[in-house]
């Protein structure tokens, strides 16, 4: 309306119904034929495209299924062996007490533990209390 | 509709799917191509969509319950993975939605697989400056052709809706055809 008030000129009436008319009629005859184009053989191309891809999708999901049934027997057999060799041994583990000695000084240099730390791990009859020393020598003239 | 069953079972069952699904891609693909190309503008753009759209369906025909036709199920996942393509190319390039379709809609003149006439170009232009869901409703009604109930499901809205919806379409079209003359 606005537009209107400061327009000077004027159309005949109804002109923009039939000129909205015209130009859709237009268009849609236009547009009907189809204003949007693809490449030569572009819909056959697709079809082999999609069928190519959807097989592959279909391979991996078999594979897949495989895949998994394969990781479940695996770890049955990981589980039979282990119940088996644990439950059934008769053979009872016997750990010499010299071997537990060597782990230990094995873990001391692997650890390496400063000197307050094997302190702590010793029993408090273990530590000398009366302190042996070596007096001074003495230097004669 | 019984048809469509068991067409859909082929397509369910392991033994048949391939070859059930090979005479759907040959059926459909030229419907859901135009109908993808409508919405994304750009061939190439269509071309990638159009294939999502099979793989998708594909890959989710055994959750398809039937409580619509197949054919209204595989166009509303070819307009979702059109307008999540829109979504995701336009957000890369830092614009709206709406402003990456405008700037293809104006690219058109340059484009090889467009041979419209000036316009087929204003249309097309105007067509693009409408919002998301007034631009599917006019592309499905306008020039598909459809009739309200098709569209109200595959958009799953009421047929009210799309009425007032495609009314407020040509209204604005109206309106910027006669400025632009």
């Amino acid at each position: 309306m606005k537009y209107k008030n400061h327009n000077p000129f004027m159309v005949p009436k109804g002109y923009f119904n039939i000129l909205e008319e015209k130009l859709l009629k237009k268009t849609k005859i236009n547009l009907n034929a189809n204003a949007y184009k693809i490449p030569k053989n572009y819909l056959n191309e697709l079809e082999k495209e999609i069928i190519k891809k959807t097989l592959k999708i279909s391979n991996r999901k078999n594979n897949t299924k495989l895949k998994s049934s394969l990781l479940a027997l695996t770890g049955i057999a990981v589980s039979i062996t282990l119940f088996y060799n644990i439950f059934t041994s008769k053979d009872p583990i016997i750990i010499e007490k010299e071997e537990v000695f060597e782990d230990f000084v094995e873990s001391y240099y692997m650890e390496d533990l400063n000197t307050y730390e094997i302190l702590s791990m010793l029993d408090e009859n273990d530590i000398e209390t009366n302190l042996k020393y070596s007096p001074k020598p003495k230097y004669e003239n | 509709m019984e048809q469509q069953s068991l067409f859909v079972r082929a397509l369910k069952h392991p033994d048949s799917r391939e070859e059930a699904f090979s005479s759907l891609v040959s059926e459909y693909k030229e419907r859901l191509y135009w109908h993808v190309r409508k919405i994304v503008i750009d061939h190439d753009d269509a071309n990638d969509v159009v294939q999502n759209t099979f793989v998708k369906i594909h890959l989710n025909i055994e959750s398809f319950k039937e409580n619509s036709s197949l054919y209204t199920w595989m166009y509303r996942i070819a307009t979702n993975e059109s307008l999540n393509f829109i979504k995701t190319k336009a957000s890369k390039i830092g614009l709206k939605n709406q402003e990456w379709i405008e700037s293809l809609a104006e690219g058109l003149i340059a484009d090889s697989y467009f041979d419209g006439e000036e316009a087929d170009l204003i249309l097309q232009k105007q067509v693009a400056k409408l919002p998301e869901k007034q631009r599917i409703v006019f592309n499905m009604r306008y020039f598909d052709k459809m009739n309200y109930e098709s569209i109200s499901e595959i958009l799953e809205t009421s047929v009210g809706a799309l009425k007032s919806s495609y009314h407020h379409a040509v209204k604005k079209i109206k309106i910027q055809l006669s400025n632009e003359i």
